[in-house]
C-alpha cells in the first residue's frame, strides 16, 4: 500500500542504489567526431541523383518545335478566309488609323 | 572557482549528475553518457557559468536538463547517423554504451509509474525523492516558480500514488 512519502523514499532509494552500479566513472573526453564515409557517400549519391532526376523531368517536359511545325504555324498565320473581302466595307479605314489631335496653338479659329 | 576546483566538484557530484541526466533521457544510458560530457564540456569551456547565485548542484541540474533536452531536439539528426562517435577517449568501464540498466521487479514498477506522470511532474519528483532536493530546488531546476512547483509535486505524487496501487493490484 503506497500511503505516505516515506514508502516513495524508500522505493526511490533502491532505484538510487541500482542505478549507482551502472554510473560511469567521471572523466571529460572531448569527442572526436568524424563523419561516417560510407554514409556520406550515400547520402552524396542519393542528392546526385534526385539532381538527375529533377533535371530530366524538366528537360522532357519542355516542348520542342521542329521544322515542320514551325511550318505549319506559318501557314496557319498566313491564311486569310475566302470571305474576308466582305468585311472590307467603305471607310474601314478609318477604323484602322487614329485620328491625330490637332494642336489647339495651330488652329487659326479656335475651337 | 578555477577550472581544477571546478572539475574536482563536478566529479564529486557526477553519480548524482549521471542518475538525473538518466532521469532527463528516459533510462537511456547511452544518451545520458553524452549529454553528461556534453555538459562537462559546457561548463569547462566556459559556455555556461556558475555564477553562485543557487547552489553548484542546483545549477548543474539545470545545465543538464537544457543540455538534454537539445539533445533530444536533434535526436533526428543522430538518427540519420551522419555523424559517426570515435568513442577512443571515452572511460571504458568494461560496458557497452548501449548496455540497458538492469533493474528489480519492484523498482522497475517504480518506473513504470513515472513514466506515466507528465514530463514536469517526472521531474520534480525525481528531484525531491531521488536527489533529496527541496521543491525550491527543484522550481530553480527546472525554470518554474515555486507555486508551479508545488502543483506538479502535489499532482505527480498523486498519480504516481495511482500508478503504483495498479502496479500492485495486477
Amino acid at each position: 500500500m503506497i500511503d505516505d512519502e516515506g514508502e516513495f523514499r524508500a522505493r526511490f532509494e533502491e532505484l538510487r542504489e541500482e542505478e549507482s552500479r551502472f554510473a560511469p566513472r567521471f572523466c571529460v573526453a572531448r569527442p572526436r567526431r568524424r563523419l561516417a564515409p560510407r554514409r556520406l557517400a550515400a547520402v552524396a549519391a542519393a542528392l546526385i541523383l534526385l539532381v538527375l532526376v529533377v533535371v530530366i523531368s524538366v528537360r522532357s517536359r519542355r516542348t520542342t518545335f521542329s521544322a515542320s511545325d514551325r511550318a505549319a504555324v506559318r501557314s496557319i498565320a498566313a491564311w486569310h478566309p475566302p470571305t474576308e473581302f466582305l468585311l472590307r466595307t467603305p471607310g474601314s479605314e478609318i477604323l484602322l488609323t487614329t485620328p491625330v489631335i490637332p494642336d489647339v496653338h495651330s488652329m487659326k479659329g479656335g475651337l | 572557482m578555477n577550472r581544477a576546483e571546478l572539475e574536482q566538484q563536478l566529479e564529486e557530484l557526477h553519480p548524482a549528475s549521471f542518475a538525473w541526466a538518466l532521469g532527463c533521457c528516459g533510462r537511456d544510458r547511452g544518451n545520458a553518457e553524452e549529454v553528461l560530457q556534453e555538459t562537462y564540456l559546457k561548463i569547462l569551456d566556459g559556455k555556461a557559468r556558475f555564477d553562485g547565485r543557487s547552489a553548484l548542484k542546483t545549477w548543474l541540474f539545470a545545465v543538464i536538463r537544457r543540455t538534454a533536452a537539445a539533445h533530444r531536439r536533434f535526436g533526428w539528426l543522430r538518427a540519420l547517423r551522419f555523424v559517426a562517435h570515435d568513442g577512443g577517449d571515452v572511460a571504458d568501464d568494461g560496458e557497452s554504451a548501449e548496455q540497458r540498466l538492469v533493474h528489480s521487479e519492484r523498482t522497475a514498477a517504480l518506473l513504470r509509474g513515472i513514466r506515466s506522470l507528465a514530463p514536469r511532474q517526472r521531474e520534480v519528483i525525481e528531484l525531491v525523492f531521488y536527489h533529496d532536493m527541496t521543491i525550491e530546488q527543484s522550481a530553480e531546476v527546472i525554470g518554474v516558480s515555486l507555486g508551479t512547483a508545488r502543483v506538479h509535486y502535489q499532482r505527480g505524487k498523486e498519480r504516481l500514488r495511482a500508478a503504483l496501487l495498479r502496479e500492485g493490484s495486477r
